[in-house]
């Protein structure tokens, strides 16, 4: 089944209509997302008045800068395994795109921590800490695949740090519960169901959904890049070989 | 009309202008590469056929 997915024509085939339906279908619930913190859900006096809108923002991009990485580290894991090129490809896209979102979620969840705990950055604080380790190892990844003779070294290189810097991502979503840590316990992802009301839960449902589904279309943006990067690259190892 | 807020609104307004920029930043650097890496194969097949 992989090998039939893995194939690049039926790829470039497939993400021709999929990535421009994925990022207006993301875009669209992301708009709506931003509409019901911005101007729909009503101030929250319990967590802080208004400044709980935040929640629309910096929860989607933890849960994409999170799940970015677990896509990063299996997409390396299958190249490591079965040697897919496509799998390669989409480790490789992903890390810029996983950096963005994570760098995003360090900067609104450092804003949001000001009015609410009085202090931008804590480096004492377990989740602060390990969600800034994975931006790290973001950029490490890009740096060691550019710092790579040949793509072969680049792809094993990279899946490595990929698949043993996933162990952070457990640590990030666990570390409020086994550290001491400011940031409050979880509320939507929870043994025993969300504790959030369904006015907040639904646009942060739907808004992150919508950052997901927008990820996944940049995602084969950049893999069809790197297809025709790959083709440019035989056309002129031929003429090279020609010449 | 724009929403008013309370002695937070810098903050909320910041935040949402960085979830703004940031999907749209990713979005032209993927749309930049896809169409550098296009031009890139096309203009080779183009000197190939020749």
């Amino acid at each position: 089944m992989i090998s039939a997915f893995a194939n690049p024509h039926r790829f470039m085939a497939l993400s021709k209509w999929l990535a421009p339906a994925c990022l207006g279908v993301g875009a669209l619930l992301i708009a709506y997302s931003v509409w019901q913190g911005l101007w729909v859900v009503p101030q929250d006096d319990y967590q802080g008045g208004d400044i709980m809108r935040a929640l629309f923002i910096h929860v989607p991009s933890a849960w994409l800068a999170m799940g970015s990485y677990l896509g990063l580290a299996l997409a390396s894991f299958v190249w490591f395994v079965w040697r897919h090129e496509l799998a390669d490809m989409a480790a490789k896209s992903i890390a810029p795109l996983g950096a963005g979102y994570t760098a995003m979620c360090l900067a609104t969840g450092s804003i949001w921590g000001k009015p609410t705990w009085g202090t931008w950055w804590l480096w004492d604080d377990a989740r602060m800490m390990s969600v800034l380790v994975m931006f790290f190892l973001f950029l490490g990844y890009m740096a060691l695949r550019a710092a790579m003779e040949t793509r072969q070294k680049a792809a094993r290189a990279g899946a490595i740090l990929a698949m043993v810097g996933a162990v952070n991502v457990p640590l990030i979503k666990f570390s409020v519960d086994i550290w001491a840590s400011i940031h409050q316990g979880p509320s939507v992802l929870r043994a025993d169901g969300p504790a959030m009301p369904a006015v907040y839960l639904t646009p942060l449902l739907l808004g992150a959904l919508g950052h997901m589904i927008f990820f996944a279309g940049l995602t084969m943006v950049l893999m069809r890049a790197e297809v025709w990067q790959r083709r440019s690259d035989v056309l002129i190892a031929r003429k090279l070989a020609g010449a | 009309m724009l929403p008013t807020f309370d002695d937070n609104a810098a903050f909320i307004w910041t935040i949402y202008a960085i979830g703004l920029a940031v999907p749209v930043l990713l979005l032209i650097y993927a749309s930049l590469r896809a169409r550098a890496s296009k031009a890139k194969l096309e203009k080779l097949r183009a000197e190939k056929a020749e």
